[in-house]
């Protein structure tokens, strides 16, 4: 479910600091958590994302759709906050989120193949870049699931350990951004959750995804219930409905806003460049 | 439902006869599961960082037997509030559960008779008088002193505070009950005697009126009204001030009353109208905002700087989150514009809390605004509000606060580059001394910047 980031930004921004009237505590993660050393050797990664895959559904139930359309509830419970969410994707890597929570109004991000973005009633329009960017990039693949290795630079299994009371195996992924632990059941094979730190305009903070209560949507397994905590408060999403109908292009344009501010910065990054290659020995 | 005079501004007294409960033989297995899951969060948040999980199983082991006596919600949440009180910081209560109910309910509390006061040195001094009110109409005028409201002598309410720095969390709790006696039940008539500017004493009867704010409900937090105010005063209007400005001189003024998403859309005019007009200077006034939701400081903080700028930094022992602000480059109309570099002063006082002290705290520390008025009372933790099982709301703070050069806001506050001692005084020469203050300070800063005289 590729909503991090932006829940990321939205628990930040709702934090209250108002009268009284009125996610690993480190950055540096470790490269293997727990954990009680076992004689046999770890499976690969590929061997690992593989079962994955053929214990929810298989390489051609996840390739069979190019749309996705995901509806449910958005919560934050310790502000006792909820309200709807919707994500629209789709390949090879057009996203659209949307969230509404009373007492704040609709929230959106997205991303439509080369500019990630974010509009919100508190903080206004955001474009990305950096190494949120990465991250969205990342989450926009329609594919993500099935083909993660590839977006990450280096992968490796590195220990046996438990992520939320289940036995797990441990996969450390590099990116460009930074690196994520995944965590897969040794049991039943499925993404149980990953550790990351995440790039936000707040900083980097790092957060917890926990993946819980798996359901059937169009021969596909998927966590229905995803729990990300970062500074110690969690946020909730819960999916209750996924279909696969075509979702029209014009879905993934760009908002006016987001248009106006990303024509204004590529003018700027021509001016500058333009400049760069005026002076002298260049 | 908002603290009237009838109710003392504290979240525990805020109980009525008809939902105090008989008391039964043992206790309700909810009270109980409400202590641990209430210990629990406030161990968990990880905000206090000089607590360690010694020191947090002490306090609970210090508070459980009473807990467990208690019979009642209203026991329970005496004895839950005192555990908190021990904690000695900002931004912890416990919220009964009807406070924080919406309610269509005209006995709301929300009306008032337009009068803002503050304590000053001994005696109660109207700041502040609604256009419109009743106040207004009969002739009230900032400046004057409050002797009694209802009969009651305001004199002896505020001496129960006993001496207390009044840029603290008591000296906002002493203000706040103060105000809370100038508000009453819609078309209520409010008995006050008043001493006015020449020393004359006189008692006046006001009609309580609804003013006009919009409620917002936010999560579990108790609705909270909003409102959102801005002007350009030119020099005739500045002269009423006080202020001799020169010709053609203009001053932008924002005041909004909380920290809430509806403030959004109206700053952002605000300030498209001040860029359009072209003022001369800008004046945020914070007095009396008690905060709200944190993140809205970094968007109208991004009103006025080009890049991302922190305003400080909240962390746990989770990590950490720097506020930085967000380059507001779009106009209400999505034209693209460039945020502000007007001179900036920002009005505070000692009812300045918690977001307002963090956004002033933050732009005076990055150099982008003058902080004018009295020091804040240092009530800054950024803070959520949890539901407990017995639907009582927790509210407590999950981080510890620093602006940008480190230093702390909690229990400090925010001191103005302009001190402006708040006496009866004060205004004879001005109905806002904070505002003519500040605007005479953007004035001399710019003719030292600019070496024209100043007038």
């Amino acid at each position: 479910m590729p909503i991090r980031s932006f829940l990321q930004t939205t628990l930040l921004g709702c934090i209250i600091a108002a009268c009284p009237m009125l996610a690993t505590p480190a950055v540096a993660q470790q490269d293997a958590d727990a954990t009680r050393p076992s004689q046999e050797p770890l499976p690969s990664p590929r061997e690992i994302i593989d079962r994955f895959i053929a214990v929810t559904g298989g390489v051609d139930a996840y390739k069979k759709h190019k749309y996705r359309t995901s509806r449910g509830a958005f919560e934050m419970p310790a502000m006792g906050m909820r309200g709807e969410m919707m994500v629209k994707q789709s390949t090879p890597n057009m996203l659209l989120v949307t969230i509404s929570l009373p007492g704040i109004g609709e929230m959106k991000q997205g991303f439509n193949g080369d500019i990630g973005w974010s509009i919100d009633p508190m903080s206004g329009p955001q474009i990305m870049a950096g190494k949120q960017l990465e991250q969205m990039k990342r989450e926009a693949d329609f594919f993500n699931s099935v083909d993660i290795l590839k977006n990450f630079k280096e992968s490796k299994t590195v220990a046996r350990t438990k992520f939320n009371d289940e036995m797990c195996y441990q996969i450390k992924l590099t990116g460009e951004d930074g690196v994520t632990n995944a965590y897969y059941s040794i049991e039943s094979g499925l993404a149980k959750g990953s550790r990351t730190v995440a790039a936000t305009p707040q900083g980097e903070i790092p957060t917890t995804t926990t993946l819980l209560d798996y359901k059937d949507f169009g021969g596909v397994m998927v966590p229905t219930t995803t729990r990300m905590e970062m500074m110690g408060q969690q946020q909730l999403v819960v999916i209750e409905e996924i279909t696969f109908d075509e979702i029209p292009a014009e879905e993934f344009v760009l908002p006016a806003a987001i248009k106006t501010l990303s024509e204004a910065d590529a003018k700027k990054d021509d001016e500058t460049s333009d400049e760069g290659a005026d002076k002298p020995g260049s | 439902m908002q603290a009237t005079a009838e109710d003392i501004a504290s979240p525990v007294s805020l109980e009525t006869k008809s939902n105090r409960q008989e008391e039964p033989a043992t206790q309700d297995p909810l009270l109980a599961e409400t202590f641990e899951k209430a210990v629990e969060s406030l161990r968990d948040a990880g905000a206090i960082s000089d607590m360690n999980d010694e020191d947090w199983a002490e306090l609970e082991a210090r508070f459980a037997e009473r807990a467990a006596g208690a019979r009642t919600r209203e026991e329970l949440r005496l004895v839950m509030q005192e555990m908190i009180e021990t904690l000695d910081r900002s931004h912890f209560a416990i919220i009964p559960r009807e406070a924080a109910v919406e309610t269509d309910d005209d006995d709301s509390g929300q009306a008032s008779v337009g009068l803002t006061a503050r304590y000053a040195d001994g005696i109660a001094i109207l700041t502040e008088v609604d256009p419109g009110s009743s106040a207004a109409e009969a002739g009230i005028r900032p400046g004057w002193q409050v002797e009694s409201v209802r009969g009651r002598s305001v004199r002896e309410f505020l001496e129960r505070f006993g001496e207390i720095d009044s840029s603290s969390m008591a000296g906002y709790q002493r203000n706040a009950g103060l105000n809370a006696f100038l508000t009453g039940r819609e078309g209520r008539t409010i008995e006050l005697e008043l001493t006015d500017l020449d020393g004359e004493t006189r008692t006046m009867e006001l009609e309580a009126r609804p003013r006009e704010m919009q409620m917002i409900k936010f999560g579990n937090l108790p609705p909270m009204s909003v409102r959102t105010d801005f002007e350009i005063l030119g020099r005739d209007e500045l002269h009423e001030y006080g202020v001799n400005a020169p010709e053609g001189y203009r001053v932008g003024v924002l005041e909004f009353s909380v920290w809430m998403i509806p403030i959004m859309q109206p700053i952002l005019r605000a300030v498209d109208e001040f860029r359009n007009e072209q003022v001369d200077a800008i004046v945020i006034d914070l007095r009396g905002n008690p905060g709200g939701v944190g993140g809205l400081a970094m968007g109208v903080g991004g009103h006025f700087f080009e890049v991302p700028t922190s305003l400080g930094t909240m962390t746990n022992e989770f990590g950490e989150m720097t506020f930085n602000t967000n380059p507001q480059r779009l106009s209400p109309d999505g034209e693209l514009v460039s945020p502000l570099s007007t001179p900036l002063a920002i009005l505070v006082d000692d009812m300045s809390a918690s977001t307002s002290e963090i956004f002033a705290g933050g732009m005076q520390t990055a150099d982008r605004a003058e902080v004018v008025g009295r020091r804040t009372p240092g009530m800054a933790l950024p803070a959520v509000a949890e539901e407990l099982p017995n639907g009582d709301i927790l509210y407590h703070a999950i981080a510890e606060f620093t602006l940008p050069d480190g230093a702390t806001v909690e229990g400090i506050g925010i001191s103005p580059d302009l001190d402006v001692v708040l006496n009866r005084d004060a205004f004879e020469g001005s109905r806002d001394p904070d505002l003519r203050a500040a605007v005479e300070l953007l004035l001399r800063k710019r003719a030292e910047s600019d070496e024209t005289p100043a007038p």
